[in-house]
């Protein structure tokens, strides 16, 4: 076969550390050469469009997360490019229409210890809030113990509303985790059909009546130009004043300006955030001490552990193997620019 | 008249006027703690004089307190423990001792050690520090966060607590192990969960969550030896008496690294005084969770204070109480 001859130019320009190691030896031991980028924990160190196209100009695949923003103008730029592989979920940082158009397959890896982690880390966001457990730990540790009664008593999960905007693998495994807690799961999702809700058990609602009866308001939806900012002010405003958000999906989801006024007038009760319009938050509005309590942060690692870590690494790998063995990797997301690349490429049967 | 005190100083004034109505309407007149903590002794000695029934918190019901108590025919304990009591005294002297042990009790517990454990497993009071000291990412993240799925959980003691904990983690697919003096084979059956011996269950679990008791038998039931035979990144949650856990060997061992973190939420001394080892801790232990022991108090409180009234109303009517805990003084 032609496919066995193949050699391919792979540049992994956000490997996750320590098992990226694992993933390059595989590659390197099925044809690929591998070069590697800045690593995961460089996050303020994006390459920049014109570095891409520099240092990426003979590439046949990058392997990505979500730092760097694969535009059209790369797209169409780097003229080896066959493959865009992106460890998690949400492409929203590369555009997808312009790698159709050239051809270009663009692969996310929505392994089970991805979506599973990130369902966990949300939980854990909302029981954390729902105890105000940071306030809580901060003052036993400096000997405050009941004299801020108000600041430190917490709400009981049983009874209370779960709102789930977005019912992807992701939310609908929050919806499984949160059953055995007799609670009342509520999703917003206008692309779900109501036989996948049945199954879970979950009331769909419109989106109007997850902001107004969500006691806590999980955000697990994609970003897209829909639900760019999609929790404004107007959305802030209708809901409880007693009602916390967690969002572990995308900074941008929520406009963190008007966020920051609903935190500090009151509008709604916390928040707890794994990601920001911007990362890392260095000008966001959110930092403001002002509002800390009411503010559970954490840096974009809902979803992060070893065991996730590996699934997504050795996923991307997958599916960068079985691309250069002709066949497009189930996870494709443009798959409609399959016989482009076949053809482009003289890929395959 | 009869006279009802009511210890528990934390009541919000909406439970406060439900209780003192529901108490009033049977007769039964209602003085408050107004100190802002718990009696000691003393004031509990001279809080007593000319009083029917107690509405019972964590002040200490010893056997000075039982012998002096001229008119107490009730301790209504708000709560499930009732190691503050001295049962031996109180039986003797014909005074009635009840607890609440309702449903809403042990599904608060259950959520506060639930958000204990994530927390650490999660590592949500780091994360949170960090962010705010401008850290945003480090490489030492990625050895931090774990997910509850592929770990064994350990519940020491399956009673009404120790159940509702091992449904949330049969939930998330965790392994659940547990050991108790009673076996329940039924329960095993129905929730796909293990018994284990107590050895075993400290030598294999990931998690280790407390719910028994306190007595002479279980005070200091985890101490050095237990926390030494725990895995090296296992975590102790203990949400039901401080005294279970001998704090100092706690705090060496998360110290020293034998275990991997702890979430506490009961302390041998509320709040704890100088000389107790988590004091000030600070920032000191950042693998060390601590909540308040208010733990089931704000959620479960409701359903508790009404099953105490009703335990207080029926012994003052010469009814059995539900919950009696020597029901054999009405005998």
């Amino acid at each position: 076969m032609m496919s066995a001859q193949r050699k391919w130019k792979v540049w992994w320009i956000e490997p996750m550390p320590q098992v990226w190691r694992a993933g390059k030896e595989i590659l390197e031991g099925n044809n690929c050469e591998v070069i590697m980028g800045r690593p995961q924990t460089d996050a303020d160190k994006p390459y920049s469009e014109d570095e891409l196209i520099e240092q990426g100009k003979d590439v046949d695949v990058i392997l990505l997360i979500a730092r760097e923003k694969i535009t059209s103008r790369v797209l169409n730029d780097l003229k080896n490019l066959k493959l865009v592989v992106k460890a998690g979920i949400g492409v929203d940082n590369i555009d997808v229409q312009a790698a159709t158009r050239n051809g270009i397959l663009v692969v996310n890896t929505p392994v089970p210890a991805d979506y599973v982690g990130v369902a966990e880390g949300a939980v854990a966001r909302l029981l954390a809030l729902a105890k105000k457990l940071v306030v809580c730990d901060r003052n036993v540790k400096g000997n405050v113990w009941l004299s801020d009664y108000e600041k430190i008593k917490g709400v009981y999960v049983k009874g209370k509303t779960i709102g789930i905007l977005g019912l992807g693998r992701i939310g609908s495994f929050i919806a499984r985790l949160m059953k055995p807690w007799e609670v009342r799961v509520i999703v917003y999702d206008p692309y779900v059909l109501e036989e996948k809700a049945e199954l879970l058990d979950v009331e769909l609602v419109d989106f109007y009546t997850l902001l107004r009866d969500s006691d806590f308001l999980s955000i697990n939806a994609i970003l897209t130009p829909e639900t760019k900012h999609i929790i404004d002010e107007g959305a802030l405003g209708r809901m409880k004043k007693t009602a916390y958000i967690i969002n572990t999906a995308r900074g941008p989801i929520i406009d963190e300006g008007a966020l920051h006024r609903a935190l500090k007038a009151g509008w709604i009760a916390g928040a707890a955030l794994d990601v920001f319009e911007e990362e890392p938050p260095k000008n966001s509005p959110l930092m403001d001490p002002e509002i800390s309590d009411k503010l559970l942060l954490s840096p974009h690692v809902s979803g992060l552990s070893e065991e996730m870590e590996r699934g997504l690494t050795m996923a991307q790998v997958h599916c960068c193997i079985m691309a250069l063995q002709g066949k497009p990797p189930k996870s494709t997301l443009n798959r409609d620019a399959i016989d482009k690349w076949k053809k482009k490429f003289d890929i395959g049967a | 008249m009869a006279r009802c005190l009511n210890m528990i100083y934390t009541l919000p004034d909406n439970l406060r006027e439900r209780m003192t109505k529901m108490l009033n309407a049977h007769s039964i007149d209602v003085a408050n703690n107004s100190i802002g903590r718990w009696f000691t002794e003393d004031e509990l000695i001279k809080g007593l004089k000319g009083i029917d029934a107690t509405l019972a918190g964590d002040e200490p019901y010893g056997s000075r307190v039982i012998v002096n108590a001229d008119r107490l025919k009730i301790i209504a304990r708000v709560g499930v423990g009732y190691d503050n009591i001295d049962m031996t005294a109180a039986t003797k002297r014909g005074i009635l001792v009840t607890n609440t042990p309702v449903p809403e009790l042990a599904k608060a517990v259950a959520e506060e050690a639930f958000t204990l454990m994530l927390s650490l497993l999660r590592r949500i009071t780091f994360m949170d520090k960090v962010m705010r000291n401008g850290i945003y990412y480090t490489s030492d993240y990625y050895s931090l966060v774990r997910e509850a799925f592929p770990l064994t959980l350990g519940i020491i003691g399956l009673g009404r607590i120790g159940k509702q904990i091992a449904k949330r983690a049969v939930g998330f697919e965790m392994k659940v192990q547990y050991y108790d003096v009673i076996r329940d084979n039924e329960v095993e059956r129905q929730m796909g969960i293990r018994f284990v011996s107590f050895e075993e269950l400290l030598k294999t679990s990931d998690v280790i969550t407390v719910h028994i008791p306190l007595t002479p038998e279980t005070r200091g039931i985890i101490g050095e030896r237990e926390l030494k035979m725990m895995k090296r990144d296992a975590i102790l949650i203990n949400a039901a008496r401080g005294a279970l856990v001998d704090e100092k060997a706690l705090y060496d061992a998360l110290r020293e690294g034998l275990i991997g973190g702890a979430g506490i939420s009961v302390y041998t001394q509320e709040p704890p005084r100088e000389g107790h080892p988590f004091y000030k801790i600070g920032e000191e232990l950042g693998n060390l969770v601590l909540l308040p022991h208010v733990g089931d108090g704000p959620y479960s409180i409701r359903a508790q204070l009404d099953a105490a009234v009703g335990e207080v109303i029926a012994a003052l009517e010469g009814k059995e109480p539900k919950y009696a805990l020597n029901a054999d003084v009405l005998r």
